[in-house]
């Protein structure tokens, strides 16, 4: 067998061969990389903007004002919003790589799969924080309503709802975008694993609202850490065919 | 590299066939055949976005299928698209591909751009977004995307198609610079280009090689 040579010695000596620091190294470039295509695009960012204040107003005219019966719905209207988002983001995840064809720039690149998966979670995860972000106060003003002093939970709760709804994201994101049926893909795989992580949310958020602690919530908080932990079992184990093969 | 009876179908269709060639280190090894011919098909597998059906390839030692992470470290691949991002600036793009083949500091990758670009005489557009650029233009910074890490085996799909007379010039020195470090297989359709810049060339027609020879013959 021939010897095996290295990149040229002087480029060598400045290669980070940390397996570790390189797995992070590589899922930060992939989502700053991202965040910043979204930032010169600004028509999402836009789209996210209007969505948020148009759905509060839309149901702050249809409920009136302080309505008292407010809190029996607010859970519903938070989350639908917040779950477009998503939509959103699961397009600009994996599905506009291939679209643009620079998948082939990642997957020719000697990094982790699962970085790539990291990464791109992340960015589906920051990109519906930030809707989260314009939604929440927005309607509390909008409907006159508050979480009392549930604050905290309000934020674990939609983070951990947010952040399982991204992972399904990029999982359907990467399956569909070798698809040439993506838009019709998309959603169609969504649909059943949306629920999963939606309805307890909803529930949560619903209590929340109506000032329960956290005791009550703990049920809707197991159903979702478990749905998270399964689903990124899932992806770690199979995202390397997803991806490759 | 080395390949031994790769073959990649798709059904009853042969993309390429049975194809076994060496290429010695510090050679540049033209693909030439019409289109369809299987060109693009042997650069994919070759770059480890396609897998064969069957055969075996090696590159450096490395095996195709089982050490794809070593392989991915020592080839770089252009293809018929650019794998730039419009949206960023050519900077921007190349820090982010030198950065996931591990380069950390600021300093060596700033100095690697600007050597890079010199060498295409395009340094002063470093700045520009990747959109705003001419696709001759776009085409030298996807090549210096290819070649940033300085890759020991270079693969190319079509890299003369796109360029002007300026830019052709430039990758024909390129080539023959880079010779000293670096492998090279490109494809091409233009029978003088191959000719030109090859030391060796081969044939390909529905997927099979039909001759190879020696530049010159």
């Amino acid at each position: 067998m021939k010897p095996k040579p290295q990149v040229t010695k002087t480029m060598e000596d400045e290669v980070s061969h940390n397996q570790i620091t390189n797995f992070f190294n590589d899922a930060w470039q992939i989502l700053l990389k991202d965040l910043r295509l979204e930032l010169r695009r600004k028509y999402e960012i836009y789209s996210i903007i209007i969505l948020a204040l148009i759905s509060n107003l839309s149901f702050g005219f249809a409920l009136g004002p302080s309505n008292p019966n407010v809190t029996d719905f607010i859970s519903g209207m938070l989350w639908v919003p917040i779950l477009f988002i998503g939509m959103l983001g699961f397009t600009t995840g994996f599905v506009r790589e291939m679209d643009r064809g620079s998948i082939e720039g990642l997957r020719a690149a000697p990094i982790s799969p699962q970085a790539i998966l990291a990464g791109k979670t992340v960015y589906i995860f920051l990109l519906m924080c930030g809707g989260a972000i314009i939604i929440i106060p927005s309607s509390m003003a909008i409907l006159n309503y508050s979480f009392h002093s549930n604050g905290f939970l309000v934020l674990l709760v939609v983070a951990l709802g947010i952040l399982n709804i991204a992972v399904i994201g990029s999982i359907v994101s990467a399956l569909a975008m070798y698809s040439q049926s993506r838009a019709l893909i998309i959603p169609a795989l969504s649909m059943p694993l949306l629920p999963g992580t939606i309805i307890p949310s909803i529930l949560a958020t619903g209590k929340l609202a109506v000032g329960a602690d956290i005791n009550s919530i703990l049920p809707e908080l197991q159903i979702n850490l478990a749905f998270l932990l399964l689903m990124i079992a899932t992806l770690w184990i199979t995202f390397e065919y997803v991806l490759y093969d | 590299m080395k390949t031994s009876n790769l073959s990649k179908s798709y059904g009853d269709i042969f993309a390429i066939r049975d194809v076994s060639i060496e290429i010695n280190q510090g050679e540049i090894f033209g693909l030439m055949g019409p289109n369809g011919a299987g060109k693009s098909t042997l650069i994919r597998i070759l770059s480890t976005l396609t897998k064969s059906s069957s055969g075996e390839a090696s590159i450096f030692g490395y095996n195709l299928r089982k050490d794809q992470r070593q392989v991915k470290k020592l080839i770089g691949i252009v293809l018929h698209h650019n794998l730039l991002y419009d949206e960023l600036t050519a900077k921007e793009n190349l820090s982010y591909y030198l950065r996931l083949y591990g380069f950390r500091n600021k300093e060596t990758i700033e100095k690697i751009i600007f050597e890079k670009t010199s060498q295409f005489n395009i340094v002063d557009r470093v700045e520009d977004q990747i959109g705003t650029l001419s696709s001759g233009q776009r085409k030298r910074f996807d090549i210096i995307r290819a070649t940033i890490h300085n890759p020991k085996l270079l693969l190319l799909d079509e890299p003369f198609s796109g360029l002007d007379r300026q830019g052709i010039a430039q990758l024909k020195d390129f080539f023959n610079s880079t010779k000293k470090n670096s492998t090279i297989l490109f494809s091409t359709h233009n029978q003088q280009i191959g000719e030109e810049v090859s030391d060796r060339i081969a044939t390909l027609e529905k997927g099979r090689i039909i001759e190879t020879k020696t530049s010159g013959d």
